[in-house]
C-alpha cells in the first residue's frame, strides 16, 4: 500500500516538475513577448546573434522621426505618460547576499527615483523610462552570474542603467561591444577613463575614480598627519582594491612616505574570507593610517578588530567602505567617529545643490532614509538622460544611434550634484579628480559630515593620467 | 613571547567558537549517527533570534540570548521531528544530502530575516579591552573563553550526571539496545538537535558580538565541520579538542604565517582548517579521538 502511494506521488512530483517547466517556457515567452508586440522584440530576438543586421531590419520610427529598435516602444510605459514612447533599462547589480548589498540596493532605488522623477515631469525627449523587474538581476557579484543575467535581459534594453563591479562589468564588456550596449558602472576604476578598456566609451563612468580619489585620500591624511607617517592598504581583489591601492602608491611616493608596513589583498566575508589577517597585521606593523578599499562589513569588522584588541589607527576608506547601517553598531560608533574617514566622488546627503534638493524629496516621498548612495544611483542617471536627449536630437534612439551620440557627451551637468564632466576627448584633461572626504557623525544626515568639501590636492592634480593606473 | 601569547588567547577565543559549532555536529552524529551539515544555517537563525530579542523587542541581552537559545532548540526539534524523523533507517547518504537542502534552506531564511545591513546583537562586551600585563585582550574573547567553558561543562555534566544524559550516552553506543532497554530514542533524537540549535546559536552570538551580525557569518562556521573531523566524528572531547585545535592553527597563522611561511600566500589562514584536516586525517582516519571501526573483510 505504502509503495503505492510513493508511486503516486513521485508520478504527481513528476507532473508538476513538468507543469513548472512548462510554466517557466510560458513566462519567458511573457517577458519577451511585452515588448514582442512592438516589432521591437522581433528584433531584440534575432540581435543577439547578428546585432548590425537586425538592428536595421526591425528599425522603428516615431512620428516626430526618432528611429528606435531593441529596448524601445513607441507604446507608453507601464504607468507611464500615455503620448510618451517607452525606453526601457536594464540593472544587473548586487541585490541580496554580496558584499556590495546594502549600498546597492538604495543605489538602485535612487536610480528608479531618478527616472520616476523624470517621468513624472513629462518624460525625456517624447519618451519615458522604465527599469522594471524584469529588467533587474541579481548577480551576488559573481561575473559568471553576471553576465548570464545581461544575456537574459539584453533582449528587452537599450542601455544598463547599473552595472556594479569591475570584475562583473569587465566580463561582460566583450558582450556589451557586440551589442552596443551602454552601461553605467557602478564601478570606479581608472580604466574606464580610456577607449581601449570600455568599449570606445560604452561604460559612462561618473565622478572621480578610485586612484585619483587615493591620491586626495594620501594628500589629506599628510596634509592632517604629516609626512612622518607609516601606513598600510587593505583591499578587495582586483580592479577595486588594486586600483586604489595604486593611486595610494602614486600619493605615497610623492611625498616619500616609503612602502606600506603591509599591503594585504582581503578576500570579501562573503566569499570566505576572514579579517584576521588583516587585523592581525594592522596589530603587528602598527601603521599610523590604513587605506582600505573593501565592503563595509570589512571594514566595520577590521576596525572592530584592531580596536577591540586595544590598536589604534586612522582609517580612511574608498566610498563603498561606508554604509549608514553602521552608525547603528553603537560598539563600535566612537570609534568610527573618532578614527575613519569616507572619500567620494560627491557631497553626501548634507550637499546643497539642485540635484541634491531633487533626489531628497523623491527619498522623502518614497520612505527611503538619508542615504548616500541612493544619491550616487540618482546622479549616475545625468549621463544617461543627456545621452537619451542627445540620441533623439539625432533621430537614432537605436543603440548604434545612442552609440554615435555618446560623442556629444561633452558637457553633461549633475544638477550641481558634482562638478560637470565630459565623457569625451583626452582622459588626462576630462578625468574628473575631484573628491571629497567624510567622517562620521551619527546626527548627521547618512550619518555623516564632510571635513573638507570637494576638492583635488595637489598630487591628483600633477598627475599625468596618460594610463589607467592599474592593469588587471 | 607577548605575541605569541597573544596569539594563543587570539586562538582560543575563536577555537572555542568552533568547538560549540563542533559539539552540534558531533551531538547529532553520536546520538542519531546522522551527519549534519546544517549547523552554519542553524547558526545564522539563532543569531537573528538574539538580534531580534534583543534590539527590536528591546529585551535586556541576556533574556534575549536565553530567548534566542530556547527558540532555537525548539527549531531544531521541529526540524527533527518533521525532516529527520522520516529519514530513520534510510542511507546516511540520503541523509546527509537532506541536512545539506536543509543548511541551504535555513540560510536563505536567515538571510531574509538579517537582510543586507549588520545588526547589532546589543552585546555588553563592544570592542573593548582589558590589560593583562603586556597581554591586552579583548572582552569578547574572554567571554567567549569562559561561555564556552561554563556550556561545555555544564554539558558535560550532562551528559554524565543526569538519566536523560545517560540515556543519550546508551544511544549513542547502540540505538537498538538502548530501545529494547525502554530508552526513548526518539527523544534522543530530538533533543540532540535541540542542544547542537543552540549551541550554534551561542557559536553565532559570540561570532557576531562587538562588530555585529551579518549574513556572512554563517561561511565562518563551515570552518567547524573540519574541527569536528579532526576530534573525530563521534568524540565530545574530540570536538572541543578539534575546535580549539583549528582556532589556535588559524591564530599562529595569521600571526606568523607572512614572517616565516610567505610563499604560502596571503589568506592562507582561511585555508589552513583543511590542511590540518588533511594531514590528520592520513594519520588518524577516524579523527584524533574517534573510534576506529573495525571491518570483516
Amino acid at each position: 500500500m505504502r509503495r503505492k502511494w510513493v508511486k503516486v506521488l513521485a508520478l504527481f512530483s513528476v507532473l508538476a516538475l513538468v507543469a513548472a517547466a512548462c510554466s517557466q517556457e510560458d513566462d519567458a515567452e511573457t517577458t519577451t513577448a511585452a515588448p514582442a508586440e512592438t516589432t521591437t522584440t522581433a528584433a531584440a530576438a534575432e540581435t543577439t546573434a547578428a546585432p548590425s543586421e537586425t538592428t536595421e531590419a526591425a528599425t522603428e520610427t516615431t512620428e516626430p522621426g526618432v528611429a528606435f529598435d531593441v529596448g524601445v516602444t513607441a507604446e507608453p510605459c507601464p504607468n507611464g505618460n500615455a503620448d510618451n514612447g517607452c525606453i526601457y533599462l536594464g540593472v544587473i547589480s548586487d541585490l541580496s547576499d554580496g558584499p556590495f548589498a546594502p549600498l546597492a540596493i538604495p543605489a538602485v532605488a535612487g536610480t528608479q527615483e531618478f527616472w520616476n522623477t523624470v517621468n513624472a515631469n513629462g518624460g525625456v525627449a517624447g519618451f519615458d523610462v522604465a527599469i522594471t523587474s524584469d529588467n533587474t538581476v541579481d548577480a551576488h557579484y559573481n561575473p559568471s552570474e553576471h553576465v548570464e543575467g545581461y544575456l537574459q535581459i539584453e533582449p528587452n534594453i537599450l542601455m544598463l542603467a547599473q552595472s556594479l563591479g569591475t570584475p562583473q562589468t569587465q566580463a561582460a564588456l566583450p558582450q556589451y561591444i557586440e551589442d552596443n550596449m551602454v552601461a553605467v558602472p557602478a564601478t570606479w576604476w581608472s580604466g574606464w577613463a580610456f577607449p581601449e578598456n570600455d568599449g570606445g566609451g560604452l561604460v559612462l563612468e561618473t565622478g572621480v575614480n578610485y586612484c585619483f580619489e587615493a591620491m586626495n585620500d594620501v594628500d589629506f591624511v599628510v596634509g592632517q598627519l604629516g609626512a612622518e607617517i607609516s601606513y598600510a592598504v587593505v583591499g578587495f581583489p582586483g580592479d577595486y582594491g588594486g586600483d586604489y591601492a595604486a593611486g595610494v602608491a602614486l600619493g605615497a611616493e610623492a611625498y616619500g612616505l616609503g612602502d606600506p608596513t603591509f599591503q594585504l589583498t582581503q578576500v570579501p566575508l562573503s566569499a570566505g574570507g576572514d579579517v584576521s589577517e588583516a587585523v592581525s597585521q594592522i596589530l603587528a606593523t602598527g601603521p599610523n593610517v590604513v587605506f582600505i578599499t573593501t565592503g563595509p562589513l570589512e571594514m566595520a569588522q577590521t576596525m572592530g578588530g584592531v580596536f577591540g584588541a586595544g590598536g589604534q589607527a586612522v582609517f580612511v576608506g574608498t566610498h563603498p567602505t561606508w554604509n549608514p547601517g553602521l552608525v547603528q553598531q553603537e560598539a563600535l560608533l566612537p570609534a568610527l567617529e573618532a578614527a575613519y574617514f569616507q572619500s567620494g566622488f560627491m557631497p553626501g546627503w548634507f550637499g546643497e545643490s539642485a540635484g541634491h534638493d531633487a533626489a531628497r524629496a523623491a527619498a522623502d516621498s518614497i520612505g527611503q532614509d538619508p542615504n548616500e548612495w541612493f544619491l550616487n544611483g540618482w546622479a549616475s542617471q545625468y549621463p544617461v538622460k543627456a545621452l537619451i536627449e542627445a540620441a533623439v536630437g539625432n533621430g537614432d534612439l537605436t543603440r548604434a544611434g545612442v552609440v554615435a551620440s555618446l560623442q556629444q557627451l561633452t558637457d553633461v551637468s549633475f544638477d550641481g550634484m558634482l562638478p560637470n564632466q565630459s565623457y569625451v576627448g583626452d582622459p588626462n584633461v576630462s578625468a574628473p579628480r575631484m573628491s571629497i572626504i567624510n567622517q562620521v557623525d551619527a546626527a548627521g544626515p547618512g550619518g555623516t559630515k564632510t571635513a573638507t568639501g570637494m576638492f583635488v590636492g595637489p598630487t591628483a592634480e600633477g598627475h599625468d593620467f596618460s594610463a589607467p593606473c592599474f592593469v588587471p | 613571547m607577548t605575541e605569541f601569547l597573544q596569539a594563543t588567547i587570539n586562538g582560543f577565543a575563536t577555537g572555542a567558537i568552533y568547538a560549540l559549532l563542533a559539539l552540534g555536529f558531533v551531538i547529532i552524529y553520536k546520538s542519531s549517527e546522522v551527519l549534519s551539515f546544517a549547523q552554519s544555517g542553524l547558526m545564522i537563525l539563532g543569531a537573528f533570534w538574539v538580534v531580534y530579542f534583543s534590539t527590536v523587542l528591546e529585551l535586556n541581552f541576556w533574556v534575549a540570548l536565553l530567548l534566542g537559545i530556547i527558540l532555537s532548540a525548539l527549531i531544531g526539534v521541529v526540524i527533527e521531528r518533521s525532516m529527520l524523523r522520516p529519514m530513520v533507517g534510510k542511507p546516511a547518504f540520503s541523509v546527509a544530502i537532506l541536512t545539506i537542502g536543509l543548511n541551504i534552506a535555513l540560510t536563505v531564511i536567515g538571510f531574509d530575516l538579517i537582510g543586507v545591513e549588520i545588526r547589532s546583537l546589543g552585546d555588553p562586551w563592544g570592542i573593548q579591552v582589558v590589560q593583562m600585563g603586556d597581554l591586552v585582550v579583548s572582552r569578547k574573547d574572554l567571554a567567549t573563553i569562559v561561555s564556552s567553558v561554563i556550556v561545555v561543562g555544564s554539558l558535560l555534566a550532562f551528559f554524565r550526571y543526569t538519566r536523560f544524559g545517560l540515556a543519550m550516552r546508551a544511544t549513542a553506543i547502540d540505538q537498538e539496545t538502548a530501545l529494547a532497554q525502554g530508552i526513548p530514542v526518539a527523544r534522543v533524537f530530538a533533543v540532540a538537535w535541540a542542544i547542537a540549535a543552540g549551541l550554534a546559536t551561542i557559536a553565532g552570538v559570540f561570532l557576531g558580538a562587538g562588530t555585529g551580525v551579518s549574513a556572512a557569518i554563517g561561511v565562518r562556521a563551515i570552518r567547524a565541520l573540519p574541527a569536528a573531523v579532526i576530534g573525530g566524528l563521534d568524540s565530545i572531547p574530540g570536538a572541543i579538542v578539534g575546535g580549539l585545535i583549528i582556532g589556535l592553527a588559524e591564530s599562529y597563522t595569521v600571526t606568523y604565517q607572512s614572517e616565516y611561511l610567505a610563499f604560502l600566500g596571503q589568506n592562507f589562514s582561511t585555508a589552513v582548517a583543511y590542511v590540518v584536516m588533511f594531514l590528520v586525517l592520513l594519520v588518524r582516519p577516524y579523527g584524533i579521538f574517534g573510534t576506529r571501526e573495525v571491518v570483516r573483510v
